[in-house]
């Protein structure tokens, strides 16, 4: 099987098979990442192809100074930690009250209480917020977490700490 | 609601499989969107500002202030000046006043070539 890099180099050289193959590579992982705090596939699917859309793009200047996975991933936070914020504004202004979850395979109740608590998610400040995130849909280790936002592995510890007290507390409201 | 169960949910959620094949056509479909759009709206602003650039230099370009192109011949009109225009209107009033017949008084500007006096308002296009 190909390695990534190599897929990018043929993708640089003009290769639109290559970089197909890294769509359906990653794809499920990816759009996995985003239905785990979307109300809808289609909302997922539009956030991955955005993301695959700014691959597209940035992979033809691709230097190799870090492995693709983590590069994607890098963006999949900053894509969510997006959403979030949009999700924060969308509330604070009460532009979402008549969409109702569509959560396939869960409960309405579920769905609710899953959209109340991304909700909730939505109002951290963006460092929690981020931690919470990576916790939450890909269970990333701390220190995985700590090397991606540049700060010590106690410091990714304290910060989702706080990040779920703050979140009880709200959820309490 | 218990959030460390909630969490826990989130966490060992399946998510159902995406049809790849789609995905993939949807994706190059909106990408070419995309870039179709960004294509128009920079050679929107190009135009623009081509546009701008363009018209600024040819305002540059005129001899005489645009303002003074009002007359569809394309003459550049000047006012006379005020002090010329009452000498004439009293000159005019004089004239009709003590001859009492407006044809002798138009004759006589036509004698003393006052069309030319009106025309050197106009610069040298009558020469």
């Amino acid at each position: 099987m190909r390695t990534d890099n190599e897929l990018i180099k043929d993708f640089q050289e003009g290769s639109e098979k290559a970089f197909n193959d890294l769509v359906d590579r990653y794809l499920s992982s990816t759009y996995g990442f985003f239905r785990k705090f979307t109300d809808s596939c289609e909302e997922a699917e539009d956030l991955a192809q955005n993301i695959f859309i700014k691959m597209y793009k940035a992979l033809k200047k691709f230097r190799f100074e870090s492995e693709f996975k983590t590069y994607l991933y890098r963006a999949n936070v900053n894509m969510s930690n997006t959403y979030l914020r949009r999700t924060k504004w969308k509330n604070i202004l009460h532009l979402d009250q008549v969409s109702e979850p569509s959560f396939v395979d869960d409960s309405v109740e579920d769905a609710w209480m899953k959209k109340e608590l991304w909700d909730a998610i939505a109002t951290l400040p963006r460092r929690q917020r981020m931690i919470i995130t990576m916790r939450l849909t890909e269970r990333s280790p701390y220190r995985e977490i700590a090397t991606m936002l540049g700060i010590s592995e106690n410091s990714a510890k304290v910060s989702y700490h706080h990040a779920v007290a703050t979140l009880k507390e709200k959820i309490k409201k | 609601m218990n959030l460390d169960k909630q969490f826990k949910k989130i966490q060992n959620e399946d998510i159902e499989n995406i049809d790849s094949q789609s995905f993939i056509v949807n994706l190059h479909r909106k990408r070419v969107e995309n870039d179709a759009r960004s294509a128009r709206f920079i050679s929107g602003i190009a135009s623009f500002c081509i546009l701008v650039v363009f018209g600024f230099l040819t305002l540059n370009q005129l001899a005489y202030d645009p303002g003074s192109f009002a007359s569809t011949d394309l003459i550049p009109y000047e006012e006379m000046d005020t002090e010329t225009e009452s000498y004439i209107v009293d000159l005019a009033d004089y004239l009709i006043d003590t001859s009492n017949d407006i044809w002798e008084t138009l004759d006589f500007f036509d004698k003393i070539n006052f069309d030319n006096v009106i025309a050197s308002n106009y610069g040298d296009i009558n020469e």
